[in-house]
């Protein structure tokens, strides 16, 4: 802060918008190796902890070849599958697959594990990708007119049907879609058969997952933008009301919104198991509970690395993006 | 009343009243006000937080807190503000009355450019292009002092200096040629180098324009304006010309604040400060409000609230005359 | 707006937002007086009706929830049967009390366990700096950024179906968000003035801890735990159904639920019955989570007032 005096010249001119836009650059790149080296570690001890557990239910042997297989088989299994030698010899052996990225075949249907994995993946997306946009466009329109209600029934009870709607699962807000849609009024299909329409029951069923927690969110933030000195300097300006809302606390308001939509996409995930297993939705989440259900081990190793690294990649885009949308982060330094 | 009228009043306040309903019941943080303002007066209402002087400026703009109810007469250039509809108010807000506020951080919108919200105000009162409203955002920048106005357009509120933060403030609040600028505190967060520039811009400005500036520093009051009122606890205590009120302080509260502010000379080595506190809003006592922290308090003033000081210029029992020091 | 379990606060903090924490409040129930207990007594209102269910279920019978009658299967709700009759002949009503049994029982326990993991975690976190920080605040990022039920599956796929496996595999999913937002509220209470001072008055770790940083925790770990219990709840009926929950044929409302997929045609009101009860469980859960945190925020602004 340069002292002034009078009416002449301030301080010096900001600095030129490119020359703070390295250091930002050379810091951003630190940062994103450091986020890669935790996410290594963390697939490391992922996998090590799941090759513990899945040896911990008994004899993968037995598992594959069936309880009455006998003593040759169970030796011949073992061989296939590479379950014969030390604990420590097949742990060595299961790190250096790791690295190239193999995880064997699946126990169930032969086919390479991470390959199965790899095609159903996109369905999940696709699902993901629909039930975020339903739960933005739905969530905050009605959380930006819950927060700049004032106390009074309007707001009450929306806010009581909110806590209601909080407490209605994901499953059961699907089964009661399939039932008024898809049987009462057979205007939608519950499974999915590849068409468009098959996806609108899915997709609202997942973002019914995380809708009214970010509908709260909306809310509480907009109503804490609503409560910020710079609000009644714009109406203390003439905005009205509806400027106030669009135009001052809603772009502050998203910026908690936005960063809670990149925490919420966890959730998505654990959301995608139920919603498809209940429409019979072909992506990650049927093949995940299938394969548990089947014990089909190599599969779900595949499936909770690739789990990993997509939740680890949201949370940085959604870091970078929210950092490039705060002016205040925008800096050239810490 | 000695003051000769030569102009209707740009700001009439008559027995304004701020209150609150709490857990506890109705507090008033404004108890009968009465002030007027001419054109292109100067007037300083100095009180401590609490006194309900913020709520009295943001009463003339219309923008108290919803939940705070507010009676008697604000009239501000012709309009009753308590009567008006909301269109009127917006034009009113910013066009014919406009406010700067003491933290200019956080009166501003951190994540929109100082320009492009200079430009909203602009073009929400006239009717003017986004380029014609630039220039005039720029032209208003450049007279409060801002070097490089085009350039500092474009920064974020956060980006400037607390100086430059509080002049783009005075901008917001000039740009539309105003007739009344309420000022609340401008200068309380500014270190003094920056105070002295600010008050300077203040006293300044054209001589059309009405200014009401809420302090608590009666100093930043002396420099800029010319009459003074005083508000202790939610009523006006004393008022009258800067020189004469300093010099010849009436009321025991206002004496107190002249004897409570630090001096450097030689002579005074101990710092005076009026003892006790100011009642909050709801528990004022029966009575002079005063009464408790007043060495002149007797009986009476504790049992009978003084006449208002639109009476009698000074609302006390026992106004005390002598100089102050 | 305070909204202190929503954003982990803690300085140094890697400011994860805590996704799974409780919903803010003060934007809703700032009634002073009558809103903002309502939701405590109504949710412990319907939370009271299902714990006395439960615990009645014990001595009183409510019917047989395994009793089959292949001739009155699929029967729809009338006087013999309040709820219906399921696939099998059983009573449906009788099968939703047993269930509240089962969900109520793992319910509480899970979340018993994740509050004591949790809680005892995160105070350490916040009361020892170095390895032991940094050990439980990078073992808690992964089980807050990681898909709950992800980890739930795995788990259940490993220790088995039934009572106890599901138990323990809910308390140790749920613990990591717990230990967080302690971990959160503790650092800031270890960083106060009288706690340092009574350090250097001699008090010792164990006992400054116990008497000043645990109590003013409690009202957070209240409120925490019914949020807590809610989000188990959904979890294990998730779970179940899944098909891997709770034993197959066992009167639970997930499981109920899942049976209920294929007769949803003919017998829409199996699968209303358990919709009806988790929702009931699950809002009361909330609704007192809710009513605590109203209540502490009053009494925080009373305070500071």
């Amino acid at each position: 802060m340069s002292a002034m005096a009078g009416p002449a010249p301030l301080a010096s001119p900001s600095p030129d918008t490119a020359a703070r836009a390295r250091p930002a650059m050379r810091l951003l790149a630190r940062q994103l190796l450091n986020r890669v080296a935790q996410l290594v570690i963390l697939l490391f001890v992922i996998s090590s902890v799941l090759f513990v557990l899945l040896r911990l239910t008994g004899d993968p042997a037995v598992t594959i070849a069936g309880e009455n297989a006998t003593p040759d088989t169970l030796a011949a299994v073992r061989q296939q599958y590479g379950l014969d030698g030390s604990q420590l010899h097949q742990y060595l052996t299961f790190i250096g697959n790791l690295l190239h990225l193999d995880f064997g075949s699946s126990l169930a249907t032969g086919q390479d594990a991470l390959g199965m994995v790899g095609a159903q993946l996109p369905a999940t997306l696709r699902l993901a990708v629909a039930a975020i946009i339903l739960n933005a466009l739905i969530a905050i329109p009605v959380g930006a007119w819950l927060g700049s209600r004032r106390r009074g029934v309007a707001r009450e009870s929306a806010s009581f049907l909110i806590t209601i709607a909080q407490g209605i699962p994901g499953y059961v807000v699907g089964l009661l879609l399939i039932q008024v849609f898809a049987v009462w009024l057979h205007v939608l299909p519950s499974v999915a058969n590849g068409g468009f329409t098959s996806m609108i029951l899915p997709a609202l069923t997942l973002a019914s997952f995380q809708v009214p927690k970010m509908v709260r969110v909306t809310a509480a933030s907009v109503a804490e933008a609503g409560r910020a000195d710079y609000i009644l300097t714009a109406t203390a300006n003439g905005a009205s009301p509806s400027t106030v809302v669009l135009r001052h606390a809603l772009p502050n308001a998203l910026l908690a919104v936005t960063a809670m939509l990149g925490a919420q996409f966890a959730f998505l995930l654990s959301g995608t198991l139920i919603t498809e297993y209940l429409f019979n939705w072909p992506g990650l989440g049927l093949l995940m509970v299938n394969s548990v259900q089947r014990l089909d081990f190599p599969v779900v190793q595949a499936a909770v690395f690739v789990t990993a690294v997509m939740v680890f990649v949201v949370n940085v885009v959604m870091d970078i993006v929210f950092e490039l949308a705060d002016p205040r982060l925008r800096r050239s330094g810490a | 009343m000695s003051t000769v009228t030569l102009a209707p009043a740009v700001v009439d306040l008559r027995d304004v009243r701020v209150a609150f309903s709490t857990d506890r019941g109705i507090a008033e943080a404004v108890r009968g006000v009465t002030i007027a303002l001419r054109p292109g007066e100067r007037v300083a209402l100095v009180g401590e937080s609490g006194s309900g002087k913020t709520m009295l400026g943001l009463s003339m703009l219309g923008i108290t807190p919803p939940t705070a109810r507010v009676s008697g007469g604000i009239s501000v250039a012709g309009t009753d503000v308590l009567a008006a509809d909301r269109a009127a108010m917006r034009r009113l807000r910013g066009g014919t009355i406009s406010m700067v506020f003491q933290d200019a951080l956080s009166a501003l919108n951190p994540v929109r450019t100082v320009g492009s919200q200079l430009v909203e105000s602009a073009r929400r009162h006239h009717n003017l292009s986004r380029a014609q409203a630039r220039h005039r955002a720029i032209e208003i920048l450049t007279s409060v002092g801002v070097a490089a106005a085009a350039e500092r357009m474009r920064a974020y509120p956060h980006e400037l200096s607390g100086g430059l933060r509080q002049r783009v403030m005075i901008a917001l609040a000039l740009i539309n040629d105003p007739q009344i600028i309420v000022a609340d505190e401008p200068t309380t967060a500014l270190d003094a180098t920056i105070q002295a520039q600010v008050l300077d811009l203040l006293r300044a400005m054209s001589t059309q324009t009405t200014l009401l500036l809420i302090t608590h520093d009666l100093a930043v009051a002396a420099e800029v304006c010319d009459t003074v009122y005083v508000m202790y606890a939610g009523r006006l205590v004393e008022f009258g010309p800067t020189r004469q009120l300093l010099d010849r302080p009436r009321h025991p509260y206002t004496r107190g604040l002249i004897a409570a502010a630090p001096r450097f000379d030689a002579r005074r080595s101990v710092l005076r400060p009026i003892p006790g506190a100011p009642p909050r809003a709801g528990d004022t006592p029966i009575g002079c409000a005063f009464a408790p922290r007043c060495p002149f308090a007797d009986a009476q003033c504790r049992q009978v609230d003084p006449p208002p000081a639109t009476i009698t210029e000074v609302a006390c029992w026992h106004p005390q005359e002598g100089a102050s020091r | 707006m305070t909204a202190p379990l929503q954003r982990s606060e803690a300085p140094g903090d890697a400011g994860v937002p805590l996704a799974d924490a409780p919903t803010p409040v003060g934007v809703l129930r700032r009634r002073a007086g009558t809103g903002h207990t309502a939701s405590l007594y109504v949710g412990g209102a319907i939370a009271a009706v299902l714990v006395a269910t439960a615990l009645l279920s014990l001595f009183v019978h409510l019917g047989d929830p395994n009793a089959t009658d292949l001739l009155g299967r699929l029967h729809s709700p009338d006087g013999a049967h309040l709820a219906g009759t399921d696939e099998l002949g059983r009573d449906i009503l009788a099968r939703l009390v047993r269930g509240v049994r089962w969900s109520l029982g793992i319910g509480t326990i899970a979340t018993a366990i994740a509050v004591t993991i949790g809680a005892t975690l995160g105070t350490i976190g916040a009361w020892r700096p170095g390895i032991v920080r940094t050990l439980m605040v990078r073992s808690t990022d992964i089980g807050i950024s990681f898909p709950f039920l992800v980890i739930a599956v795995v788990i259940v796929a490993v220790v088995g179906h039934g009572f106890w496996p599901l138990t323990l595999t809910l308390g140790v999913v749920a613990w990591p968000t717990m230990a967080r937002v302690i971990y959160a509220q503790a650092r800031g209470l270890c960083e106060r003035e009288y706690v340092l001072a009574a350090r250097l008055a001699g008090v010792g770790g164990l006992r400054s801890l116990l008497t000043h940083v645990l109590p003013p925790l409690v009202p957070h770990l209240q409120v925490m735990a019914a949020f807590t219990f809610a989000d188990l709840l959904v979890a294990e009926s998730g779970l179940s159904f899944l098909g891997l929950g709770a034993p197959l044929g066992e009167a639970t409302w997930g499981n109920m639920l899942s049976a209920s997929r294929a007769y949803l045609i003919q017998a829409p009101w199996m699968m209303l019955g358990p919709a009806t009860a988790i929702v009931l469980a699950v809002l009361a859960a909330n609704l007192v989570g809710d009513g605590l945190t109203a209540r502490d925020h009053a009494k925080r602004s009373r305070s500071a007032a």
